[in-house]
Formats: structure tokens, sequence, C-alpha cells
């Protein structure tokens, strides 16, 4: 290397401690700020206000397929559905092996089956409720409506019970009676349970 | 006097050159500025949730769910799930991430409950949150995307009716 | 103009709580949707007769009745009676109920007509009320009344020669099912 080549190589690589200094700074500079992470914050505010409430459900009793506790469709629902199959006042005839059938009286025939009502409540200091049932339509002349014996009307809510527990199973047992004289038909009601927190 | 004539037309062509000729000055000027990427988290109300009740599309928004319960009516946007001794509600809620001058390819999102609760609890897309530390929604949020990560409340039953419960949650996005 | 906005949006949230604390939910009701198909139809079941034998599964429409030990002049079990003897035959009666159930009919009445499972033993004859039955239904009545014990006689003619000779077999239970049949007017 001859003098000239030395200098220049002097010249450029004497940038003084000062401007190094100034260039590591740099350089540190931008590796942080590559390496710091990126971050966006929100803040969401929640609110609401718990209500009580109580909720009613029907279920199978355990007896449930036995005479006299025929299976709900939609059981643990508030809308089942209970088929007490094809019945007749004659020779004690019935389809459904989980009914109970039997004459009352000299002409009425009655069909009957139980199942489970269960009120739950939440968020309330209810110590029990009244449960009421009511059907929806008028039933033909000389069929009645029960449930646990008391007859049902479509013009107001029967009361069944006073104070009854929440949360435990309630059996109830549906009723039809239909005297000898009434036409074959299909007799379709729709009862609805009431309970409301005493 | 022949010797002042050519000094004097010198002079002047000295003159003439000099108006020629104007004066300039000359000046460099380095402009230096560092781009940084970022990211932005706002909320947003989502189709199938309660609309939020403020602040949509900003990040500080509030959901209101208003009167809840075990077993009555359900608002539109709330879905209700019960227990023997809890109810849950929940609202979908949209988190968007917006990023500028990034290479990120996702982001990390974390929520944190602002105040203590011991009675209640809460989860993000599904991920429980409480005070005490961040939790991490999502490892791999998607950017400019309306993300659902709806935002729910177990409440036990032994609450008392009337019962407001109101809290903050704290959400942080972050770049990978 | 921001603090004022919050407080709009803070009570605004307050009165929404405040409201919704009205809204306690205080009664649940449930529907049961049930269905029972009413047919109509008619029955027939046999009852024991206070003045007759003892049916067995008295009260239903496959019921027996037993004369027990017969003869032209011995000795007759309880509700047996013996109202004629003939030189050819003697006759033992006993008196059974037939009670016809109908529901959902617009029928007043029905008709009961009755025929021998199979042809009579020899040396024995069958007769509900006045009618001699044959394996062919015969009419017994006409205006049977619904739902209530309706009496009949049911007579065994037997003849009184001797086995092999026209009479019965002796010695041993002859036994033959008759079939009623009842139908509404």
């Amino acid at each position: 290397m001859d003098e000239t080549a030395k200098y220049r190589m002097k010249t450029y690589c004497n940038i003084g401690w000062k401007n190094a200094l100034l260039l590591l700074g740099a350089a540190l500079c931008l590796i942080a700020t590559s390496a710091s992470a990126q971050t966006s914050a929100g803040q969401l505010t929640i609110t609401m206000n718990v209500q009580s409430s109580i909720s009613l459900i029907f279920q199978n009793n355990p007896a449930v397929g036995t005479p006299g506790f025929c299976p709900l469709t939609n059981s643990g629902t508030n809308n089942v559905g209970l088929d007490l199959g094809t019945a007749s006042f004659p020779g004690n005839f019935h389809t459904s092996p989980c009914v109970n059938y039997q004459h009352v009286g000299g002409a009425l025939y009655e069909v009957s089956s139980a199942f489970d009502v269960v009120v739950s409540k939440a968020n309330s200091s209810s110590p029990n409720y009244r449960l009421a049932a009511e059907i929806s339509t008028a039933p033909p002349a000389n069929v009645t409506w029960l449930i646990n014996n008391v007859a049902l009307s479509n013009t107001a809510f029967t009361t069944l019970d006073a104070t009854d527990n929440y949360s435990g199973a309630v059996t109830k047992t549906l009723q039809v009676q239909v005297k000898n004289n009434v036409p074959a038909q299909v007799l379709l009601e729709t009862i609805t349970f009431l309970a409301t927190a005493n | 006097m022949k010797k002042l004539a050519i000094v004097t037309v010198f002079a002047a062509l000295m003159m003439i050159s000099s108006a020629a000729f104007a004066q300039t000055a000359n000046g460099t000027l380095t402009v230096t500025a560092t781009v940084t990427g970022s990211i932005q988290l706002v909320f947003n109300s989502d189709a199938s949730g309660v609309a939020l009740a403020s602040g949509a599309g900003t990040n500080t928004a509030t959901l209101a769910f208003g009167p809840v319960s075990a077993f009555g009516a359900v608002a539109a946007g709330i879905v209700r799930s019960t227990t023997a001794t809890t109810f849950t509600v929940s609202s979908a809620v949209d988190v968007l991430v917006s990023k500028t001058n990034s290479a990120s390819a996702n982001y990390t999102l974390k929520a944190q409950l602002g105040a203590a609760d011991a009675v209640n609890n809460w989860t993000v897309g599904g991920v429980a949150v409480t005070n005490a530390a961040q939790s991490t929604v999502t490892a791999t949020g998607t950017y400019a995307a309306n993300s659902n990560f709806p935002v729910a409340i177990t409440v036990p039953f032994t609450t008392a009716s009337g019962t407001v419960i109101n809290n903050t949650i704290n959400y942080t996005a972050t770049a990978n | 103009m921001l603090n004022k906005r919050k407080s709009i949006r803070n009570l605004a949230l307050a009165v929404l709580l405040t409201s919704a604390s009205a809204l306690a939910q205080t009664t649940a009701s449930g529907v049961i949707n049930a269905t029972l198909v009413n047919k109509n139809g008619i029955s027939l079941q046999f009852d024991t007769d206070a003045s007759g034998v003892t049916l067995g599964a008295s009260g239903t429409a496959a019921a027996s009745v037993n004369f027990g030990v017969i003869s032209a002049f011995g000795p007759l079990a309880g509700g047996v009676t013996r109202p004629v003897v003939t030189a050819a035959n003697f006759t033992v009666r006993t008196i059974f109920d037939v009670q016809v159930i109908q529901g959902g009919l617009t029928s007043t009445s029905y008709t009961l007509t009755a025929n021998l499972a199979a042809a009579a033993p020899t040396g024995f004859a069958y007769k509900v009320d006045t009618v001699t039955l044959t394996t062919a239904a015969q009419t017994i009545q006409t205006t049977g009344t619904y739902n209530t014990d309706v009496a009949h006689n049911l007579d065994l003619v037997v003849s009184t020669a001797a086995p092999g000779a026209g009479g019965p077999a002796t010695g041993t239970p002859i036994t033959a099912t008759i079939n009623f049949t009842a139908t509404a007017n």
C-alpha cells in the first residue's frame, strides 16, 4: 500500500469519537424502536341491573311409564305435550297403558295422568309461590278438565296451591272426565299453569 | 485625456459585468423523519349483540345490558343461559384493531377487569377475566376486521334483586 | 363540554337502571297441550244375577256359568232351577244378566243376538229366554236398554234318553260356548 492509500484509509476511518457515539446511539434508538411492541388500549364499561325472576317447567314424574304417569313431550320445559290416547266409556276402553282409566259414577269415565311441576327462583327473597291453572278454551258439554280433582275454567285461573316450595317437584294429576253421551271427538286442551311468587 | 477616457470605459465595463453576474448563496436542508408502525383499537356494536350505549367507534365505550334476570324476558342482543344456581348473560362486542406502517401479521388482545368482582364471573371471548392480571383473549387477532369477543357475566341466584353490576374491562392490543 | 356530555350519559344510565328495578319478574307460566281422543262405542258384559248362579269373571265380556251336576230328579246347585221335566227331556235354568253400555252414540237401544260357538253336544239344547240356539245368530232381544242389567234365562234342555241312544254323555262335564252380540239400534 502506498502512502496515498494509507492516508485515504486513515481519513475514512477517523470519524472521531463523538461521531461514533452519535452513530451508536442512533443505531440503538432504531433497534429499540423496532423492538418495542406497538400497543393500543381501550376501555369498555359494562352495566346491568339484576332482577328477581322465577321459572316454571314440567317434568316427567319418576314413575313415568307406569299407569297414571304418561311421558311428557319436551319434558323439562314450560311447553310440553301430554297424549292421553284414545278412550271410550264402554268396556273401560283405553289405548294408552300409561293412563289411569276409571268410571266415575254411572255415566262418566275419567282418564288421568300425573306429572311434576318445578318452579325455581333466582335473585328473589320470595319464600314460596302459589300455583294456579286455567284451560284455554271451553270444553265440549259434559267434558271436564281437572287438576288434582279441581275443575278448571277457561275464564279465570283456578288456584291449586297457595304455598308451594321452590325447586321442589310438585306432582299434579291432569284428569279428563267425559260423560258417556259425549260424541266421538278429539278433546284438545291447553292448560296454562301460573306460578306467582309470594 | 485619452488615458482618462480609457479608464472611464474600463470602469464602466466593470460595472456592467458586475450587474450581469448577480450574487448567489446556496444551502442544503436535510429532512429526517422516522416512520414507526402503530395500531389502534376501537369498540364497535356487533349486529347480533347489544348496541353499545356510547362510544361505538372509539376506544372508550359503554355496554349497558339493562335489567337482566335468570328467567324473565331477555332483551334483544342478550344471550342467556342458566344453571341451577347461576345465570349468565352475554353480548357480542366487536373489537376492531387497525395497523399502520407495520409488518405485524396479527395482534394479541388482552383484557383485565377494572375493579375486583368477588361475586360475579366475567369472560371476554370465552376467556375468564379478573382484575388481578391481564388475560389473553386471543394471540392471533386479525387486523382491520371486526372481531366479536362476547362479554359475558355470570351472576349467582343469591344476588339481591335490584343489584347494579358495574365494571370496566381494559383491553390492550399488542402487535405481534 | 365533555364533562357535561358524560354527566348526561351517566344520568341516562342511572335512569335506565333505576327504572329497571320495577321490572322484577314475579310470575312464571307454562302450558300443557293435552289430547284425549274420545271414541264412541258399545260394550257388553255379563253380570251375576241375584237369582242365578254366580258367574265366573262376572262383570266382563267373557264370563262362565257352571250348572254343576244336573239331573231330571236329583238335587241342583244353588241358583239352578228345573222348570220343566217331561218324559223326553228336562230343563235346568239359571238367570244371568247382560249389561250393554254405550258411549258417544245417539242410539237409545240395542238388539241382542246369540249363537252357539259349535253344535250342541248330543242330548243337549241351549235356550236363552225362549230362543233355542244354533250356530247361527238368533235375536234374543230387539230393544235392550243400555247401561243396566237385563236378566235373561239360560236353559239347558237335556234329553232323558240313555247315552248312545240320543241321550247326553253322563258323568263328565259337558261344555258349550255361547256368543252374544249387542248391536246399537
